[in-house]
């Protein structure tokens, strides 16, 4: 059994007990525990069940690289699945449940699926759910979909806040090992702004736990005096909880800062995102040890020797009484001289190595214990728990020599430096032979914009495998000055690279050889994908789904090519890696969106007049970025009814919109007006001061892009309004084409959308309104139609444009924004014998549907161009050259099957549904029935009390009187009649006067 | 222009009361003359010296007492009438939020990618960039005191934003000036 021992734990603070819940369980552990060393200590080795075949799985690292120990942690607003408990921070009130299992941990009715495990072969369900095709999406993938998935999905909204952090620094070390340390050292002495980060909760790596000695002293003494130091360093930054997660092109590294992880509800926020700037990043980020692949290498008990020592030195915990260790290198027996010397039984070394270790293998004699070489295990007994192994020749097949009872498994297959960060960008890799591991390759790092590596490897990283080669690449690689601090080292004999134990294991051995824990992926799945020729490593990764689990592949990757290079008959070298991808481990996502949840998820931008429209019954409508009211509500009334209403007193009384949100563009100098009929499709160059004009805008392709009233300022000067949606865009438009096609005109644009707050005045007594809040002449004869005029109203000062979008008499007022609420409300005031209501955007686009105006984004989606839309009379044809001329002359732009645009009134005065298409008679190529036309807007029309729309038709100005069929989702059909698309005030005498 | 909205946090956040704001475009010898003229000095480019504002290789905002702006903006307009410049009242555009105290440069750290040390970042530089999602120009006007423009439909969403990077609890620590 796994227990505390009464002595040791370098991490703990045993006066400090803290309770948390596994599974309904009570627990305690103690502060400076992880929930996997809390739970260790409580005898709880079994923590989750397998993927696919759902085995019962114990922890097997000590760090973020665990594949099994994976969790549900927390509830409702504070729940995570798949956390991993050797990361996870214990803390009081913990509340823990491992996944994948029904009903329970201990007895898992999936657990069948092992008994199955001969026919659910790798794959398996490409094979198996590839027939009949149709039962893919109606029948396996739903099945497949509900067993899929390790842990639960949130269901409530998460409780606690994330935020990012922008940094720039000189140098980024990742990782607060003594490589990481030594590397901020030199780099701080040298006067750079280093931020240096560790994913632990303390400094130092292994390095203690190893009992390495540095400089003459404990590791753990160099590790306090340099700390020291850098702290006294102002241009060093040191964290710890924080990993980094990803690297990116131009020295931009993620850095994920685990602050409340362990202290849930913690004012403040739980996780800081630093998307750090940096010259030059150092991953310092050590090592993995790997596993052995040997027959029953997943049951509880069996964990990497580095794991083992880590729980007992850093946590005090013991995985257990009699620990059998199994290894092809030398730093497997420091686990079991540390278990001898806590008083534990060590019964035996397996060392597959005929030759055994150097003087870490004299120690062990020393020290008593049985060191077995040229040997390797053949299979481990037991189900939940490891009860025994059996040993074999490593040389041979596998038939047992002898049985061992024990009840830990401590094992190692040697060490693959961390290269992930150095990869993500693109850094390649070498295989070195001597150690049996890929390691960075210097001459061929991921290059930043001065042609040089932007990332660098220091320690382990670099393949630096000893505490001296660790702290001489640090220096070497920082460019220390003198020597490099030195270290002694205990002398080994050389790693013997084991793919499988034992070389030649039967079939029946490799199939319970397992490669990838978590997504159950065992050596003989491996060898079967290479068998049916599944032979790059990436197609083998995906047909196997090796390392395709929440860790990545950390334990599994180089193990599982290795197999698939003996298995093609060729090295290692020549299958390489799978790609690195970050982030190193999963990062919350939370933390990516950082602060733009909840009200500040998005910024909404609010006109001068927002308040007053949310006071008075606004049902908004978001318009890009803006809210805009769709309608005002009144007391019971539906928003179909509010629409009716608001049109119906627009073109009886007076109406009110607020129309702050359109763009407006100032164009100003000698050549704007040269610079203003590139733009628009029309002639602006001869609008007289004083005047408005409606333009149409297009892109290099001639379709339609925007469109607004133009209104000539000065001599030299233009007001551009653009559609709301549009005025950044048009800005960006003109200012790409002057600065860097016509960067030689004489022209200056500003975006002055938000100066002003502008009403729309409209509807039969809108000039009534206007005088009587008096101050200039708005009577048809001094302000005539698309005329503009500056002066004062009710005391304020305005821009007053007589447009129309509504085909009433109409008035368009500018104010400074400032004062838009008191001009509105002033507005509001005067109005209120005219009998004025607000009206939304709804009830505008129902008035132009009646008068036939178009809106971008209606009839236009980017396929359509003015041509279509009957707007040749915006076209100028006296021009030579206008942005999208070119374009509107090839030949399937001026194609006469180019569907036009026409009004469409159904016959039986019902509403045609929005997009709805003219069916035409036949067939097309796939099966689906021809088509002559399509609905761009449709409504109910309260002034010609009948549905009415607009839709682009086939031929159709020329069709008028004919009647199409526009068929509903339900399958009944709508009969419309092609029409003028002006339905309302042809002649145009309402606004006109 | 009353009930002026403000917090505080790690920083103090508040917003100024309305300024008069002028877009002046224009080469530097036009802008140069043109400031002159209302006696003001274009600053080193990318500078802010108070009153005078770099925007773009061409652009400037020149602030006033929203009261002068009409004079201003007219003097400026008449001393450039004979050049190729652009001047344009701007007031209402904007809205301005003074950011004090010693984590000024942390929090905007926090919403604004762009390099905040002291070094690359000294008194007076002016930085064109965003706030988590909106445009923002800003400026240190002291060491421990900033100014940042923002649009004014947005106010509210600055505000937002500004208040969750100044939570009392989550300070980072990384400047010179708080350094933990």
């Amino acid at each position: 059994m796994s227990t505390r021992l009464n002595t040791g734990g370098r991490l703990i603070d045993r006066t400090q007990i803290q309770n948390f819940s596994f599974n309904g369980k009570q627990l305690s552990g103690f502060a400076g525990d992880n929930l996997a060393s809390a739970l260790l200590a409580n005898d709880q080795m079994l923590m989750g069940r397998s993927f696919k075949y759902h085995r019962p799985r114990g922890v097997v690292t000590s760090d973020g690289s665990e594949p099994n120990a994976l969790m549900n942690l927390g509830e409702e607003g504070r729940f995570e699945p798949n956390a991993r408990a050797t990361t996870t921070p214990l803390f009081e009130g913990l509340y823990a449940q491992s996944q994948n299992h029904f009903p329970s941990l201990e007895f898992d009715v999936g657990a069948v699926n092992a008994k199955l495990a001969r026919f659910l072969p790798a794959g398996f369900y490409y094979k198996m759910f590839i027939h009949p095709r149709p039962f893919w999406k109606h029948i396996y993938e739903p099945i497949i979909r509900h067993s899929a998935g390790l842990g639960k999905a949130p269901k409530a909204r998460d409780l606690d806040t994330y935020e990012h952090f922008y940094a720039f620094c000189d140098v980024a070390i990742v990782g607060g090992g003594i490589a990481g340390l030594q590397a901020a050292l030199i780099a701080g002495a040298a006067g750079k702004d280093v931020i240096l980060m560790e994913q632990d909760g303390h400094w130092g790596g292994r390095a203690p736990v190893d009992g390495d000695i540095i400089d003459g002293q404990p590791a753990e003494d160099w590790i306090s005096a340099t700390l020291k130091a850098l702290e006294a360093m102002e241009n060093v930054t040191l964290r710890t909880s924080m990993q980094g997660s990803g690297v990116y092109d131009h020295g931009y590294l993620l850095g994920y800062q685990r602050l409340a992880d362990g202290a849930p509800g913690a004012d403040g926020p739980r996780h800081r995102l630093w998307r750090i700037r940096t010259k030059q990043i150092v991953a310092a980020t050590g090592a993995i040890e790997r596993p052995l692949s040997f027959a029953g290498n997943d049951i509880p008990g069996v964990v990497l020797a580095s794991a083992v020592r880590d729980y007992l030195v850093n946590f005090g915990v013991s995985l257990g009484d009699r620990t059998v260790v199994v290894t092809n290198n030398d730093t497997a027996y420091l686990t079991a001289l540390a278990m001898k010397d806590a008083g534990l039984e060590v019964p035996l070394i397996v060392d597959a190595r005929t030759g055994g270790a150097g003087a870490l293998g004299e120690a062990a004699k020393a020290a008593g214990i049985r060191v077995e070489t040229g040997k390797g295990i053949s299979s481990v007994k037991g189900g939940k728990r490891v009860t025994s192994v059996e040993i074999c020749a490593q040389a041979g097949e596998g038939a047992p020599l002898e049985e061992i009872a024990c009840d830990v498994v401590a094992m190692s297959g040697g060490w693959s430096p961390v290269v992930h960060l150095w990869s993500h960008c693109g850094g390649k890799l070498i295989w070195n032979e001597a150690e049996a591991m890929f390691a960075p390759d210097p001459e061929r790092g991921p290059i930043g914009a001065d042609g040089a590596a932007f990332v660098t490897t220091a320690g382990a990283a670099s393949g630096a495998m000893t505490t001296a080669a660790a702290l001489a690449d640090a220096h070497t690689k920082l460019g220390g000055p003198g020597q490099p601090t030195p270290a002694q080292d205990p002398l080994t004999n050389p790693i013997e690279p084991v793919w499988m134990m034992p070389q030649s294991a039967s079939y029946k051995l490799r199939s319970k050889a397992w490669l990838d824990f978590q997504n159950d992926v065992k050596v003989s799945d491996v060898q079967l994908a290479a068998r049916e020729g599944f032979e790059s490593v990436e197609h083998a990764k995906r047909y196997t789904t090796l390392g395709m689990a929440t860790d990545q592949g950390k334990l599994s990757n180089i193990n599982g090519l290795a197999v698939l290079a003996n298995q093609l008959g060729t090295d290692i070298p020549s299958v390489g890696t799978t790609t690195f991808r970050p982030p190193y481990t999963p990062i919350s996502m939370a933390a990516i969106a950082g602060e733009a949840r909840g009200e500040i998820f998005q910024p909404i931008r609010k006109t001068p007049m927002h308040d007053w429209h949310a006071q008075n019954g606004a049902h908004w409508e978001p318009v890009g970025h803006w809210r805009r009211a769709y309608t005002y509500l009144r007391g019971e009334e539906t928003i179909s009814e509010a629409v009716q209403r608001e049109v119906k007193n627009t073109r009886e009384a007076l109406g009110l919109l607020d129309a702050s949100t359109l763009g407006k563009i100032i164009v100003k100098g000698p050549d704007a007006g040269k610079f203003l009929d590139m733009m628009y499709t029309n002639m602006m160059s001869n609008l007289k001061v004083g005047r408005c004009r409606y333009g149409l805008m297009c892109s290099e392709n001639g379709f339609l892009s925007d469109d607004g009233v133009v209104a000539r300022i000065d001599e030299d000067t233009w007001l551009c309004h653009t559609t709301t949606g549009g005025a950044d865009r048009i800005h960006g438009h003109m200012e790409e084409w002057l600065q860097t096609e016509w960067w030689d005109w004489k022209v200056y644009t500003a975006n002055v959308t938000e100066q002003y707050a502008q009403v729309a005045v409209v509807g039969p007594n809108a000039r009534k309104v206007l005088e009587k809040l008096g101050g200039m002449d708005v009577s048809a004869e001094a302000l005539t139609f698309m005329g503009w005029a500056d002066g004062t109203l009710g005391g304020f000062e305005v821009r007053a444009y007589r447009i129309s979008f509504s085909g009433e008499l109409s008035y368009e007022i500018a104010v400074p924004a400032a004062q838009g609420r008191a001009f509105w409300d002033a507005l509001m005031e005067a109005g209120e014998e005219f009998g004025v209501m607000p009206y939304g955007t709804e009830c505008l686009h129902i008035m132009r549907a009646e008068k036939g105006f178009i809106m971008i984004g209606d009839e236009s989606d980017g396929t359509v161009i003015p041509q279509d839309l009957g707007l040749s009379w915006a076209i100028s044809k006296k021009k030579e050259d206008f942005i999208g001329k070119r374009a509107q002359l090839r030949s399937h732009m001026t194609d006469p099957n180019r569907w036009k645009l026409v009004g469409l009134e159904t016959v039986d005065g019902s509403v045609l549904p929005d997009g709805a298409y003219a069916v035409a008679e036949g067939a097309n190529a796939n099966g689906q029935r021809n088509t002559q036309g399509r609905v761009t807007s449709t409504y109910h029309s309260p002034t010609l009390d009948r549905g009415i729309a607009m839709g682009l038709v086939l031929h159709g100005p020329d069709r008028m009187g004919e009647t199409l069929d526009f068929p509903r989702v339900d399958g009944t059909v709508v009969k419309a009649r092609i029409v003028d698309p002006v339905f309302f005030d042809p002649e145009g005498e309402k606004q006109n006067v | 222009m009353s009930n002026l909205r403000s917090f505080e946090g790690l920083v103090t956040v508040r917003e100024m009361p309305l300024r008069g704001m002028i877009t002046l475009r224009g080469d530097t010898e036009v802008m140069t003359a043109a400031l002159k003229s209302v006696g003001f000095e274009l600053p080193e480019r990318g500078m802010c010296n108070g009153a005078v504002v770099w925007m773009s290789p061409d652009e400037v905002l020149v602030q006033c007492p929203h009261e002068s702006v009409g004079q201003t903006l007219a003097a400026l307009q008449s001393a450039t009438q004979s050049m190729h410049a652009l001047a344009l009242d701007v007031s209402d555009t904007r809205t301005v939020f003074e950011i004090t105290g010693a984590a000024t440069r942390e929090v905007l750290a926090k919403l604004a990618p762009i390099d905040l040390r002291s070094a690359q970042f000294p008194v007076g530089k002016v930085r064109r960039t965003r706030l988590a999602q909106i445009p923002c120009a800003v400026w240190l006007r002291e060491e421990s005191a900033a100014e940042a423009i923002i649009f004014r439909s947005v106010a509210e969403y600055a505000l937002g934003v500004l208040q969750s990077a100044a939570h009392p609890q989550a300070a980072v620590g990384y400047f010179a000036s708080n350094k933990m």
